[in-house]
C-alpha cells in the first residue's frame, strides 16, 4: 500500500486554518482556554500521525477538534457559572443577553445528550455554518441522513432547553 | 454565520445566537494562533533547538514537555509489551490502524474510499476454539478484506447494503450474503446462526434463507440480540415535535412474544446491556429515566439492582456487571473508571491510569475478566488492565488512538480480544460507517 507524502507544511496550515478552528472551538466550549488547548491537540494529533489526507486534512481538522470539543463538553460538570457583566449597556439590551448566554450555557450542557455523531452534525450545521451538503460531503453520509439528523437534535435539544 | 437560520426557533435559536454572538477579540484570537503556530513549528523543525525553546513562555513550555511526554510514554509503552506484540487477526497492522484514528468515516488518505461497515463481534459455533468469534459487517456487493481497499459504490440510499461475514481465522476476505439486501440496522445473535434485520426480516447465516418476521416493526430503530433466546427492541415515535417517546421491548425469539416493555425512556439509543453474552434472565439494563438517574435493572424480575448517582446519560459510555454480580464497572467521559456497588449503587473505588493527558483515559468499553479479578479498560489509545481489589493497573498496550469499541476476555483469562473499528457511530442516525476496522488479540500476563 502507497505512503502518501505530507502534501502541505503544517506551518502553513497552522496560518491559515487555525484563527476559524479557535472561533470554532470557542463557540462550542465558551472559554478561550479549552479553545486553545482542544486546536493545539488536535494539530498535535494530526503530526503524530504518520501519514493522513491530503485533500481533506482541514475538514479532518475541524472534525477532531468538534468532537474532542463535544468531548470535553461531556466531561465538564452539569452546570458552568455564567461569568458575564454587561456593563455599560442598558437594563433591556442586558437582560437580552443575559438570557441568550443563559441559553447557550445550557445547550452546552444538552449537546452531551445526543450521540456523537448528532452532536457532531448539530455543531457543524449550526456553529460552523455548513450547509448540509457540506455536512454530507464531509461526513460521507447522504443528504438526507444529515437533515434526519438535524431534525432529530433540533427536537431532543428543544426539548431539553424547555425543561427546568 | 450572516443569520441565523429559520429553521432554529425559542429558545435554541437564543442559545445559537448567543454562540455567535459571543467572540473572542481578533487580536486574542491571532495571539493565540500564534502561540499554537510557535509550538507546532517547535515540533515540526527544531525539537531541540536551544535558542527557539528559549523564545516560548511557560504555556509552551508545557506544551512541549507534554508531547515529550507522549512520545516518551510511547516509546517505554511500546518497550514494555514489546515482548507480547498484539496479534491481528485482521489487516491492517497495528501502524497503519493508528493513522486512522478518529476520521469518522471522512478518510481516504490512499485510498480514495469510505467504507460503510457495521461490525458485531460474535462467537463462532464452527469452531471449539475460545478464542473464535465471527465478525459480521456491512458494505457493497463485492467481498472485501478488512483493511484492504476497495472502491466506495454504495448507493446514496442503503437498500442495497449486503451483509458481510469475516471469519479472520479462517480468510480476512468477507462472505456476502447476497440474497438478501439489508436496510438499516441489523444484529446477529450470539451463536452467529441468525440475523434479524431492524425491518424484522430473518436471514439464516449458512443457507441464506430468510422471511419476514411477524409483528409490528415500523418504528423499531435498533435491534440487538440477547443471547440466542431473545431481542431487544428499541422503539421510537413522537408524541409532538418536541416530544419523543422512547420505548424498550424485550421478546422472545422467534415467537417474539413481548416479556417485557420499558416506556417513556429519556434518550433513545443509550441502553446498554451489562452483559450481552447472558440468557435474559441475567440481562442488566442501564436505563435513563426522565429524572435523570442510571438505573441498573434486572428487567426479567423488574427489580432495580442499583441507582447509580452522579452520572449523566451522555457520560456513561461503558458499563459492566462482574462475574459474580456484586460490583458494576462505569467508565466514559470522565478520566476514570469507577467500581459501584451492584446492590446499593455507591461508587466504592475510582480505577485510574496514569496515561497522559488525562483526556486520553475516557473508556469506550470495560470488560471484567472471568474470574472477576481483573477489569480491562479500552482507553482512546490505550487498553489497560487493572487489578479490582487493589486497584492497581497491572499491564497496559497502545492501541489506536481511538482506542476499542469491544473487548472480550477468553475463558482462561489469559487473551484479551478487541475489536477497533474508528468511531462507530449509535445507529440512530442510520448505518454506521467505520474505516479499517481491525481486530487484535492481547495476551495478558498479570
Amino acid at each position: 500500500m502507497p505512503e502518501p507524502a505530507i502534501p502541505i507544511s503544517m506551518e502553513q496550515l497552522a496560518a491559515d486554518q487555525t484563527p476559524d478552528l479557535i472561533r470554532l472551538a470557542y463557540r462550542i466550549l465558551g472559554s478561550a482556554e479549552d479553545a486553545e488547548e482542544v486546536v493545539q491537540a488536535a494539530f498535535l494529533e494530526v503530526l503524530r500521525q504518520k501519514t493522513f489526507a491530503a485533500t481533506n486534512l482541514a475538514g479532518f481538522l475541524r472534525h477532531l477538534i468538534v468532537c474532542r470539543s463535544l468531548d470535553l463538553l461531556r466531561k465538564r460538570g452539569r452546570t458552568q457559572p455564567l461569568d458575564f457583566d454587561p456593563v455599560s449597556r442598558n437594563d433591556r439590551e442586558a437582560e437580552s443577553i443575559a438570557m441568550g448566554r443563559e441559553w447557550l450555557a445550557r445547550l452546552r450542557i444538552a449537546l452531551r445528550s445526543l450521540s456523537a455523531r448528532q452532536a457532531e452534525v448539530f455543531t457543524l450545521r449550526y456553529l460552523s455554518d455548513f450547509s448540509n451538503s457540506e455536512i454530507a460531503q464531509q461526513l460521507k453520509i447522504s443528504e438526507n441522513a444529515v437533515a434526519v439528523s438535524l431534525r432529530k437534535s433540533r427536537s431532543e435539544l428543544s426539548h431539553l432547553l424547555s425543561k427546568e | 454565520m450572516s443569520s441565523l437560520p429559520n429553521d432554529l426557533e425559542g429558545p435554541l435559536a437564543l442559545a445559537v445566537q448567543a454562540a455567535w454572538e459571543e467572540k473572542l477579540a481578533n487580536d486574542e484570537v491571532a495571539q493565540m494562533a500564534q502561540r499554537i503556530r510557535e509550538r507546532l513549528l517547535q515540533k515540526q523543525v527544531a525539537p531541540h533547538s536551544q535558542s527557539q525553546t528559549g523564545m516560548i513562555g511557560k504555556r509552551s513550555l508545557a506544551w512541549l514537555t507534554l508531547a515529550a511526554s507522549l512520545l516518551l510514554g510511547a516509546f517505554f509503552l511500546g518497550r514494555q509489551t514489546a515482548d507480547s506484540p498484539p496479534k491481528h487477526l485482521a489487516l491492517p497492522p497495528q501502524e497503519q490502524a493508528a493513522t486512522t484514528s478518529s476520521l469518522h468515516g471522512i478518510y481516504s488518505p490512499h485510498l480514495g474510499f469510505v467504507a460503510k461497515m457495521t461490525l458485531q463481534m460474535t462467537a463462532n459455533p464452527q469452531s471449539d476454539d475460545p478464542h473464535s468469534f465471527l465478525l459480521f459487517g456491512k458494505g457493497p456487493k463485492e467481498s472485501i478484506a478488512l483493511g484492504q481497499s476497495f472502491p466506495l459504490n454504495l448507493p446514496k440510499t442503503t437498500s442495497e447494503a449486503y451483509i458481510h461475514l469475516f471469519e479472520p481465522r479462517v480468510s480476512p476476505r468477507s462472505r456476502v450474503l447476497r440474497k438478501h439486501p439489508v436496510p438499516g440496522s441489523f444484529a446477529a445473535s450470539l451463536d452467529g446462526r441468525w440475523i434479524v434485520t431492524q425491518t424484522g426480516f430473518q436471514i439464516e447465516v449458512e443457507t441464506e434463507n430468510g422471511k419476514q418476521l411477524s409483528g409490528d416493526w415500523s418504528q423499531v430503530e435498533r435491534v440487538q440480540f440477547v443471547g440466542n433466546s431473545h431481542l431487544l427492541l428499541t422503539r421510537s415515535s413522537q408524541k409532538s415535535e418536541s416530544q419523543p417517546q422512547n420505548t424498550v421491548q424485550i421478546v422472545s425469539y422467534p415467537e417474539l412474544k413481548v416479556l417485557k416493555e420499558i416506556a417513556d425512556l429519556e434518550t433513545q439509543g443509550v441502553i446498554k446491556l451489562l452483559d450481552q453474552s447472558q440468557s435474559v434472565q441475567t440481562l442488566f439494563g442501564l436505563f435513563p429515566t426522565k429524572g435523570k438517574k442510571l438505573l441498573v435493572q434486572d428487567v426479567v424480575a423488574d427489580k432495580t439492582l442499583a441507582e447509580l448517582p452522579d452520572l449523566y446519560v451522555g457520560e456513561v459510555h461503558a458499563i459492566a456487571i462482574s462475574p459474580d454480580r456484586k460490583a458494576i464497572a462505569v467508565g466514559g467521559a470522565e478520566s476514570a473508571v469507577f467500581l459501584h456497588d451492584a446492590v446499593t449503587g455507591e461508587r466504592k473505588q475510582t480505577l485510574l491510569s496514569d496515561s497522559q493527558p488525562a483526556t486520553l483515559r475516557s473508556a469506550r468499553a470495560v470488560a471484567f475478566s472471568p474470574d472477576g479479578r481483573y477489569l480491562a479498560v479500552a482507553e482512546m489509545q490505550y487498553l489497560v488492565v487493572f487489578n479490582v481489589q487493589s486497584g492497581k493497573l497491572v499491564q497496559r498496550f497502545p492501541t489506536s488512538s481511538v482506542g476499542a469499541e469491544e473487548i472480550r476476555w477468553s475463558a482462561d483469562g489469559s487473551t484479551l480480544t478487541t475489536l477497533h473499528s474508528n468511531y462507530i457511530q449509535s445507529e440512530q442516525d442510520g448505518p454506521e460507517m467505520a474505516i479499517y476496522p481491525h481486530v487484535a488479540q492481547w495476551t495478558f500476563k498479570p
